[in-house]
């Protein structure tokens, strides 16, 4: 059974278009035996009635540095954001960003952590009817 | 110029283009590399690398029905035009006697029935060809979706992915400017004045972005340069016109013979079906088939409700017709959200109106699966009324023109353009007529997100 268990922790929740997604993650219990590597992916996805659209704005598989602490290991980000698609919540369509971590020893899966995070500031809609 | 991965720049995030690592000469494709196909059929467990390793020979294997399609139709062409011919030598150059019907007919009679089976036959086959080459079987833009730019040092070849089939080549010296197509193809323009397809179709950002990266390589100039933002529609050719007043005249996207023309095709191939089941039923034997006409009474009520459709679109068709031509245009096109924008309406007269408003709208348009079809589903999330003028009185020699600036909120979702769901912004003209009905005219436009483009390279 695995005892690893990843932590990401963003800067700030939301973000505007072109900035940097900044934050840390760390990877408590690291198995020491074999070395980690982190595959970051920063995407979107659209949610809703529709079928689901993806986009993946980055991707990087890192080898995970030994943390200070003996007890645990990570790195920090600085990901450059698009200018679109923005986050949005529709009446039929739904935009949401977010950051998945996955930490893999070789080819094996050890765990995996998914944080939302909001890309501009679109405002809220709803049905408009004649 | 040669070109080596090092020196070219990296695709931007969301771009599907990528540069195939490791190659020489530099290899841009669209197709995903080996590790990505086995990562997206990994659920398929040990199928999925069967699959990935037959993919390049299946393609070659399917690659093959399209010439096949096309060898059918052009042989049946060459066979029908072939017989016809020889039926017409025999009949009118060698006195051979021709029947229709049972009875020898003369030459002019020969003449008409064997050219006017000779045309038809020439625009089934026609049409079948065409059908295959560009439509229903094998539209390009479907078979060109995943390809490969080899980029040598004296030529530039473009493959269909996994085939040796060529899309376009060039060399690079040749080429005096680089484009982008409403499809999102490159296009090199050679100094011949010929035009050299480079790419398949692309999303604009994806095309934009390419284009860029080779024209800044070769240090030619990019034509029609736009910004390009992931995922949001660039502006399709010939929807922005040079106007008058504006800068730019926007296309009208409803047209209502449109509508008309779809209504008609509907009701031919479905009422041309049932039609003749009816002849059979009334008119082929001496006594009436009440029972095959019993069988066929919801067709032909389904029949007789889309004949009340075609009747209903003629008449709107008819009446949008009349009234007189709309022009919206506008200083700058696209829109961006958080924008000020100066525009300018023109409607043709002559026509009494009790309120003529102009609407941005936008509307959420969402591809969904319904059982085992695939429907549309659509919403409208935002309106915003820009102009609203009363008791509008306009003459037929003295158009409506009037200016008016509106203001784009900063907070609204730009135009989306993902394969499954869409959002789509229109300015709509309504004009509320005292003696006609109202009328609609959408013009759509795009909004693109407040922030300005970053450099693409």
């Amino acid at each position: 059974m695995n005892t690893e268990s990843i932590t990401i922790e963003l800067d700030r929740d939301v973000y505007e278009a072109g900035e940097f997604l900044t934050g840390r993650y760390w990877v408590d219990s690291p198995c020491a035996s074999s070395e980690l590597h982190a595959d970051i992916h920063v995407s979107w996805q659209s949610m809703g009635k529709g079928k689901t659209d993806r986009g993946v704005q980055h991707r990087e598989l890192r080898t995970v540095p030994d943390g200070e602490i003996t007890d645990s290991a990570g790195g920090e980000f600085s990901i450059l954001l698009p200018a679109s698609p923005l986050t949005y919540n529709g009446v039929l369509i739904k935009v949401a960003w977010c950051i998945e971590i996955r930490v893999l020893a070789g080819r094996i899966l050890l765990c995996e952590t998914t944080i939302p995070f909001q890309l501009g500031h679109v405002g809220p809609v709803a049905e408009v009817t004649e | 110029m040669p070109f080596d991965a090092r020196s070219f720049p990296d695709p931007p995030g969301q771009c599907t283009v990528r540069v195939e690592p490791d190659q020489d000469p530099l290899v841009v494709t669209t197709m995903p590399s080996r590790r990505a196909l086995l990562e997206q059929l990994r659920p398929l467990g040990p199928l999925g690398p069967v699959m990935v390793n037959a993919g390049p020979t299946l393609a070659r294997g399917c690659s093959c029905f399209v010439i096949l399609f096309q060898a059918w139709g052009w042989m049946l062409l060459l066979f029908g035009v072939g017989l016809i011919g020889f039926k017409a030598v025999q009949a009118l150059i060698i006195n051979q006697p021709f029947e229709l019907n049972g009875k020898p007919a003369d030459k002019v009679m020969t003449a008409l029935f064997l050219g006017g089976f000779l045309t038809v036959w020439v625009i089934v086959c026609g049409v079948w060809i065409w059908i295959v080459r560009n439509m229903a079987f094998f539209p390009r833009d479907k078979l060109d979706l995943h390809w490969r730019l080899v980029l040598g040092a004296d030529n530039w070849i473009c493959y269909r992915a996994g085939l040796n089939q060529r899309i376009g080549h060039c060399a690079p010296s040749s080429i005096d400017h680089l484009s982008c197509t409403n499809t999102g193809r490159v296009v090199a323009h050679l100094t011949t004045r010929r035009e050299v397809t480079l790419t398949g179709p692309l999303p604009p950002l994806d095309s934009a972005w390419l284009c860029n990266a080779l024209a800044v390589r070769l240090g030619r100039e990019v034509k029609n340069r736009a910004a390009a933002y992931p995922f949001v529609p660039a502006l399709a050719v010939g929807q922005n016109v040079p106007a008058t007043v504006l800068a730019w005249r926007l296309k009208q996207g409803d047209g209502p013979w449109r509508a008309v023309l779809m209504t008609a095709g509907i009701n031919l191939f479905w009422n041309g079906i049932v039609g003749v089941f009816i002849g059979v039923a009334f008119f082929a034997e001496p006594k009436i088939n009440w029972w095959l006409a019993l069988w066929m009474s919801p067709f032909i009520l389904v029949g007789l409700i889309l004949i009340a459709a075609l009747i209903g679109t003629v008449w709107t068709a008819i009446i949008q017709s009349r009234i007189g031509r709309t022009s919206l245009e506008l200083a700058v096109h696209p829109l961006c959200a958080g924008g000020h924008f100066p525009a300018h309406i023109s409607q043709a007269g002559p026509l009494s109106l009790r309120e003529l408003s102009i609407r941005l709208v936008c509307d959420e348009v969402a591809q969904y699966i319904d059982g085992t079809t695939t429907s549309t589903a659509s919403s409208r999330v935002r309106e915003l009324t820009l102009l609203t003028l009363l008791d509008v009185q306009i003459q037929r020699s003295l158009p409506l023109e009037t200016s008016f600036n509106f203001d784009v909120p900063s907070d609204v979702m730009h135009s989306f353009d993902a394969p499954h769901n869409k959002i789509q912004w229109k300015l709509i003209v309504r004009g509320v007529s005292e003696s006609w009905p109202d009328y609609q005219r959408e013009f759509p436009v795009i909004i693109h997100p407040a922030i300005p483009t970053r450099e693409l390279m």
